[in-house]
């Protein structure tokens, strides 16, 4: 996730520009740049890090009057925050510039069709594929917008653009597939943003531009058209929101944005990475040799990631047969851990901070063993230590209560559980029933999500509990233990999770009146068993909450409350599973009057030990 | 409508080696029939798509029309067992009509592409598979067909598809029912001393076969047009043999394909024999280990577990033994080769393989092709250009399998 900002009009100066992405920083911010157009070239800026408090004054461009510029602040998906990746990006001859928000999944055929055209790149981004592309489309095209239009024809994958051209230095270009663009009308400029949150300091007239639609914006005006070049007719919106409101997406909380983000970040997730040619998944920072040879996986995670680690293990063993332990990242390096030379460690970290993950990390390189990274930020020390990873393209989180980062790496453990298992005699049946249920995900993600007033009423309903229970079998295991940490972190509920066969063992003894139970039960391997939990609970006076397959009426009569989820294939039952559970903690934490974003005691990335 | 067949070979068919180096896998017989000879009995057309290096000997035997009609089109694997019932299940999934893919193993084994789905030009056995599966057609709930994903799976077939497929086949053919489960074709020759056992399956001569005297047949037994039996010849059960061979000696659950010479005595039992094949007076293999165990195959970096007590020998197309030639349990003897003595390891194409002699070397395509010629004239067939490429083109591909048969020449 990026931000993007684009202006035509007058007061086409830096510091309006800067202006305009600092409102989009929470989109991203590990790395900025602006351009501007004058007198028949372009003037551009790039730099490191967060925009902060920079001096407009001190971006010295040429000084000449400009009627045009674009501006980005950047969430790395290829490439580490460098300056050379920092947007604009520009054309070999320096005359064509471009901010994109998205994802160019066909950037490395393209690149190499360009390169092999004598076309130069100076970074690794899948944007820089766009000006050069662009620059190709001019050599028969003399008209840029038609050459704009034609270059994106050959994009695979989603984009929000915006582009300059020093030959019309008065007009910005905007495309959208995929990712959000949003037209600001003026009274003498237009403009474009990600977002309507740069564009109230200007005018609060707007226009939402659709999938398949471009748009060439000029100081007096602007024309709307399909990506085919047929003009097309938008109306005008006003915007309502206020400021913050519009940095949360019009949702009171991050939270609760960031849950709602959940189908589009899943979605980035698969993106570019199903090989449904194979039926199998490319995950194209892990070498082929490497995972040829593993024989082992240790996984080293802390607090959420941890959780997601469990699932992995599941993931790994029952797809591709690989033996894999999960370790806390603080007791990795003083547990002596075994690691075979043919042992891969991976470390899960969202934001690629975590200190006892990092800590686990440098230890296990110092025994020699195959590391890679799972994070969500590109760039990040484990990142970096690491060498070879997966990122998991979810888009900055905010919220404290880690939420689309722990869907999104379990999306990325399951390809690589599948990419795995397809190399170790999984059947290409197998694997394409596996491909099929991860695309539908997205769909099933966002049917979960239409049900929040539901789950926000059984929340209301048991928010006054001090005590509470989850329990799951196998895969929802995992997600019991995430339920439970989601609800201790942002309400101050005591809770556990359980495996639930576990809970005659000792944990059944907590089972009261006053003790609900959120019993997961949507595998349906084992469905029959968690049903044999439900009646012991309810046996015992205590309160079930079931998360149950859609249809499952059986349980719905036994539970006191049921949220239903999408059928899919047990292993990707957790990605799921786990939606409702955020919401219940969510809405739980809203009606005991927490601080939903910020809750005490705890910071977003731990990078202490 | 009637059913627009494309048999197509995929990407995987390193593992049917020799077998399907010089024939389309859908040209490899196996229980009195091949795959073409299913797809046709579901009717209709049937085209094809193959490895480039076999496409011009397969057009001059196979129309290949079908693939560039705009109608539905039905794609089967050309791996796919010959079992003659996948001819009714062809039938039946055509004429439901809906769209699907289904997969055997690692590979796509059918497809029913609908109407106006346009094949690119350049579709061939490296991108079919590819091309099917991204069109996302439903996944079929079953795996529909079973295929051959190794040459020894061919004689493994042999067996459990043999009874079936030569009941149909008696039902489709004009034959005359000479003695009781003898079934004859036109001008069949039946010596009167010959012994035709058929309490355990049917026997079936095509036309112009000619069994000798005290020949001693046990079927079910196939025998292809223009076939000599020979005297004293023994073949008994699951003996599948092709058009104009010579057939002496022990034969037990074997396959032989057209053309091929095994005259003189030695025994040849649970094994697949290419065409064009001599097997030299006194050459026998061994299809059973002293340990009575699993047969386990060789291929390169690994090994492969039969599943199979009985498992002789796999000889590919043109291949020669000299007399006295002993082959050891479940070896594979590649195209154009010519084998001496004992054989305890497997042997590449276009080879002189005299290990226990201590010679092992590399059998020149222009020797290969010489060899050739005269066969073909002894038939009466003249080579073509396109024969001569395709063993040519076979003698460049199987090049590295001699590259890395380094092994020291010794027994």
């Amino acid at each position: 996730m990026c931000g993007i900002f684009g202006y035509a009009g007058p007061e086409a100066r830096p510091d309006v520009l800067i202006e305009g992405i600092k409102r989009l920083e929470y989109r991203g911010y590990d790395s900025w740049g602006l351009c501007l157009a004058a007198k028949d070239r372009l003037s551009l800026v790039r730099r490191v890090g967060r925009i902060g408090g920079v001096d407009a004054s001190t971006l010295l461009m040429d000084g000449s009057p400009s009627r045009s510029g674009i501006a980005h602040t950047r969430w790395a998906t290829h490439g580490a925050p460098t300056e050379a990746n920092a947007h604009p990006h520009a054309d070999c001859s320096g005359r064509v510039a471009v901010i994109h928000n998205g994802i160019i999944e066909n950037h490395a055929s393209l690149r190499a069709g360009l390169v092999a055209g004598g076309h130069r790149f100076s970074s690794e981004t899948d944007t820089e594929v766009i000006p050069h592309l662009i620059e190709e489309m001019l050599k028969g095209e003399p008209d840029f917008g038609a050459a704009f239009l034609a270059a994106l024809k050959l994009l695979t994958g989603a984009y929000g653009i915006a582009a300059l051209w020093a030959g019309t230095p008065d007009t910005v270009y905007v495309a959208r597939h995929g990712s959000p663009i949003v037209l600001g009308v003026g009274k003498s400029s237009s403009l474009v943003a990600s977002d309507p949150a740069p564009l109230v300091a200007h005018t609060r007239d707007v226009i939402y531009l659709d999938d398949g639609e471009a748009a060439f914006l000029h100081p007096d005006g602007f024309e709307t058209r399909t990506l085919e070049g047929a003009p097309v007719s938008k109306r005008v919106q006003q915007v309502a929101f206020s400021l913050p409101d519009i940095e949360r997406g019009g949702f009171p909380h991050f939270m609760l944005k960031e849950i709602a983000e959940q189908p589009e970040s899943i979605r980035n997730a698969l993106r570019g990475r199903i090989v449904r040619s194979e039926g199998t998944a490319k995950l194209g920072g892990v070498g082929e040799d490497l995972l040829r040879k593993i024989r082992r996986c240790h996984i080293v995670a802390c607090g959420t990631a941890s959780h997601a680690g469990l699932v992995g293990k599941y993931l790994l063993e029952n797809l591709a047969r690989i033996p894999t332990q999960v370790t806390f990242g603080a007791e990795f390096r003083y547990a002596h851990p075994v690691l075979e030379p043919d042992t891969l460690v991976i470390a899960i970290s969202q934001s690629g901070e975590t200190a006892d993950t990092l800590a686990g990390i440098r230890e296990a390189k110092i025994q020699g063993a195959e590391t890679i990274g799972i994070c969500n930020v590109v760039g990040s020390t484990i990142a970096r230590e690491c060498g070879r990873g997966i990122y998991t393209h979810a888009g900055p989180e905010i919220g404290v209560a880690s939420t689309k980062a722990f869907t999104s790496q379990l999306v990325v453990l399951s390809l690589l559980a599948i990419h795995l298992g397809r190399m170790r005699g999984m059947s290409l049946r197998a694997g394409l029933l596996f491909l099929d249920a991860l695309e539908r995900l997205p769909a099933q993600a966002a049917q979960i999500l239409g049900a929040k007033e539901k789950i926000a009423a059984i929340a209301k309903k048991y928010a006054s509990y001090r005590d509470f229970m989850f329990v799951g079998r196998l895969f929802e295991y995992p997600i019991a233990l995430e339920g439970a940490l989601k609800l201790k972190e942002i309400s101050y509920i005591h809770a556990e999770g359980v495996q639930a066969a576990e809970m005659k063992h000792g944990p059944i003894a907590l089972i009261e009146p006053n003790v609900p139970t959120v019993v997961l039960a949507a595998q349906a391997e084992i469905r029959d068993k968690m049903m044999g939990n439900t009646h012991e609970i309810l046996a015992r006076s205590g309160k079930v909450i079931a998360v149950a397959q859609d249809g499952d009426e059986e349980l719905a009569k036994l539970a006191q409350d049921t949220i239903f989820i999408p059928k899919t294939l047990d292993p990707l039952v957790p990605i799921l599973a786990v939606i409702p559970l955020q919401l219940l903690a969510y809405y739980v934490a809203v009606e005991r009057g927490c601080d939903v974003d910020k809750p005490r005691n705890l910071a977003k990335s731990v990078t202490v030990e | 409508m009637e059913p627009r067949i494309v048999l197509f070979e995929d990407h995987l068919l390193d593992d049917m080696s020799p077998i399907c180096l010089t024939r389309p896998a859908f040209a490899v017989t196996c229980a009195c029939y091949t795959l073409r000879d299913v797809a046709c009995a579901a009717g209709g057309e049937v085209g094809w798509i193959v490895r480039d290096h076999l496409a011009k000997t397969t057009a001059q035997r196979f129309p290949r029309a079908v693939l560039e009609t705009a109608g539905p089109r039905f794609f089967l694997n050309a791996s796919v067992v010959p079992d003659i019932r996948y001819a009714q299940k062809v039938r039946q999934l055509w004429e439901k009509g809906e769209p699907f893919v289904a997969t055997a193993g690692d590979r796509v084994s059918a497809a029913l592409v609908p109407a106006g789905t346009a094949a690119p030009e350049s579709l061939g056995s490296e991108s079919i598979t590819p091309w099917l599966l991204e069109m996302k057609l439903p996944l079929h709930e079953e795996e529909l067909f079973r295929t051959f994903d190794h040459q020894f799976e061919v004689i493994k077939y042999l067996e459990p598809l043999f009874m079936e497929n030569l009941a149909r086949r008696v039902r489709a053919g004009a034959y005359r029912e000479v003695a009781p489960k003898v079934y004859a074709a036109e001008n069949v020759s039946l010596a009167s001393t010959a012994v035709l056992r058929t309490g355990d399956g049917p026997i079936v001569f095509e036309k112009d076969v000619e069994v000798a005297d005290f020949a001693y047949l046990v079927g079910p037994v196939h025998v292809g047009a223009r076939t000599r039996v020979i005297e004293r010849a023994s073949l008994k059960e699951h003996v599948c043999i092709g058009e104009t061979c010579k057939i002496g000696g022990e034969v037990e659950a074997s396959i032989i394909e057209s053309f091929t010479n095994k005259q003189h005595h030695g025994f040849l039992g649970h094994s697949w024999v290419g065409s064009w094949v001599n097997l030299g007076a006194g050459t026998s293999n061994s299809d059973l280990k002293n340990t009575y165990g699993e047969v386990r195959l060789e291929y390169p970096h690994r090994r492969v577990d039969t599943g199979m007590q009985f498992l002789g020998c796999v000889i590919g197309d043109f291949a020669k033994s000299a007399i006295n030639t002993s082959i050891f349990t479940g070896k594979i003897i590649g195209v154009s080769s010519m084998l001496y003595g004992f054989v305890g390891a497997n042997v590449p194409s276009f080879c002189n393989y005299a290990r226990s002699f201590g010679q092992i070397t590399e059998c020149p395509v222009d020797q290969a092709l010489l060899i050739q010629k005269r066969m073909f004239a002894r038939r009466g067939i003249r080579q073509t250009p396109e024969d001569a490429t395709l063993l040519k083109d076979v003698f460049e591909l199987t090049r590295s399998e001699r590259l890395i048969s380094d092994e020291p020449p010794s027994l």
